[in-house]
């Protein structure tokens, strides 16, 4: 746990020190003429500050952190419980990280070939966009990475406490609240309907992901038919009425 | 306006005609018996005709059929595994019967003499 509270400390620091390094990217490519050196100095910066943490997570925390992951997926599998480290944000983080590199390394050939010719404004344009872009990508994939070592922690407490985290089962929240937009002589049944349906044959077949995606889809389909029935009947009760007026 | 027509139409003797989608419903309705509610008769139209609705599309059906007079509704005890909802149950009458057998017969005479063209009479 400790290792865990290390590792998102350190990630803290990285995330930081590496949104400066960026912001002396884009300032020295900014004032290239003059500033230059902020430029080269914040690449350097970078470069150093990602050799340390590199070394510093894998020498102290990563050690420490992959035999948990380890555990942890163990203990899912067992328990067939929800794995915190196997979601969609994972892979998102995953593909962030490889994206921030390319788009880093790209910015560099760019400033690297944008030097001295006066044909440039292109490449120096672009390297400034991939700096940015760079920056941002940094922000997204730290607060990612801080969220899933939130998370493995909140589990590994949960696990302690002697509580198995399990995927939820109801149905979505905010499809649920969209049923409200059925019309009143429907809406007790239809209800009623979908949650018998959910629970009893497409939660078993399909599983809580399936499920919730199959009740969202329902929900949206259901209304468009109920809102365009009911629309068509107040449409008609209008000319009825303006007729007998 | 449509109510009016559609009332006087079924006054001159002959049912209204059912689409496709109806038919499927009034068989269906037909086929589950005392046990015709919603998510039942979805769940019907899904395994047995192979036919994906969604449930609102199944009750402004249910409802355009009702109106017509085709089938009848009553509401059933609260239970617990629908949250506490209620269950609406329809019943085919008279009229929906006659109806689903017109369409039928006339599906029915359009059909013969082309199942060769169809594939044999497999389908």
């Amino acid at each position: 746990m400790v290792a865990l509270r290390q590792y998102q400390r350190l990630l803290f620091t990285f995330a930081i020190t590496s949104i400066a390094c960026g912001v002396l990217m884009v300032a020295g490519n900014i004032w290239r003429s003059r500033m230059h050196w902020m430029h080269t100095l914040g690449f350097l910066s970078w470069l150093g500050i990602t050799a340390i943490a590199s070394v510093l997570a894998y020498r102290y925390l990563l050690k420490e952190f992959i035999p948990t992951y380890e555990k942890v997926e163990e203990i899912c599998l067992f328990l067939g419980a929800r794995c915190p480290f196997k979601t969609a944000t994972t892979k998102l983080v995953a593909r962030a990280v490889v994206a921030s590199l390319l788009l880093c390394a790209s910015a560099e050939i760019a400033s690297l070939l944008a030097g001295g010719s006066k044909s440039t404004l292109l490449f120096r344009e672009a390297s400034l966009i991939f700096e940015m872009t760079f920056i941002g990508g940094a922000i997204f994939v730290v607060r990612n990475l801080v969220k899933i070592v939130h998370r493995t922690s909140g589990f590994l407490d949960e696990l302690e406490s002697g509580r198995i985290p399990q995927e939820s089962t109801n149905p979505p929240r905010w499809a649920k609240f969209l049923l409200l937009l059925v019309p009143r002589r429907y809406r007790e049944h239809l209800i009623g309907d979908l949650e018998e349906e959910y629970s009893q044959i497409v939660l078993p077949e399909f599983g809580p992901r399936r499920a919730r995606l199959w009740y969202w889809w329902q929900v949206l389909a259901s209304l468009i038919p109920l809102v365009w029935a009911e629309a068509k009947r107040l449409a008609g009760l209008v000319v009825i009425w303006k007729s007998v007026r | 306006m449509f109510y009016i027509v559609s009332m006087q139409s079924r006054t001159n003797g002959k049912p209204e005609p059912l689409g496709e989608f109806e038919a499927l419903v009034l068989m269906a309705v037909l086929r589950l018996g005392s046990d015709a509610y919603g998510m039942r008769i979805h769940h019907e139209l899904e395994t047995t005709a192979g036919r994906r609705c969604s449930l609102g599309a199944l009750y402004t059906t249910l409802d355009r059929l009702e109106t017509k007079g085709y089938v009848s509704s009553h509401v059933g005890e609260p239970t617990s595994e629908r949250g506490g909802r209620a269950k609406k149950f329809f019943e085919i009458r008279a009229t929906g019967a006659a109806a689903l057998k017109q369409s039928y017969a006339a599906t029915l005479r359009m059909a013969r003499g082309i199942e060769p063209l169809l594939g044999g009479a497999s389908w």
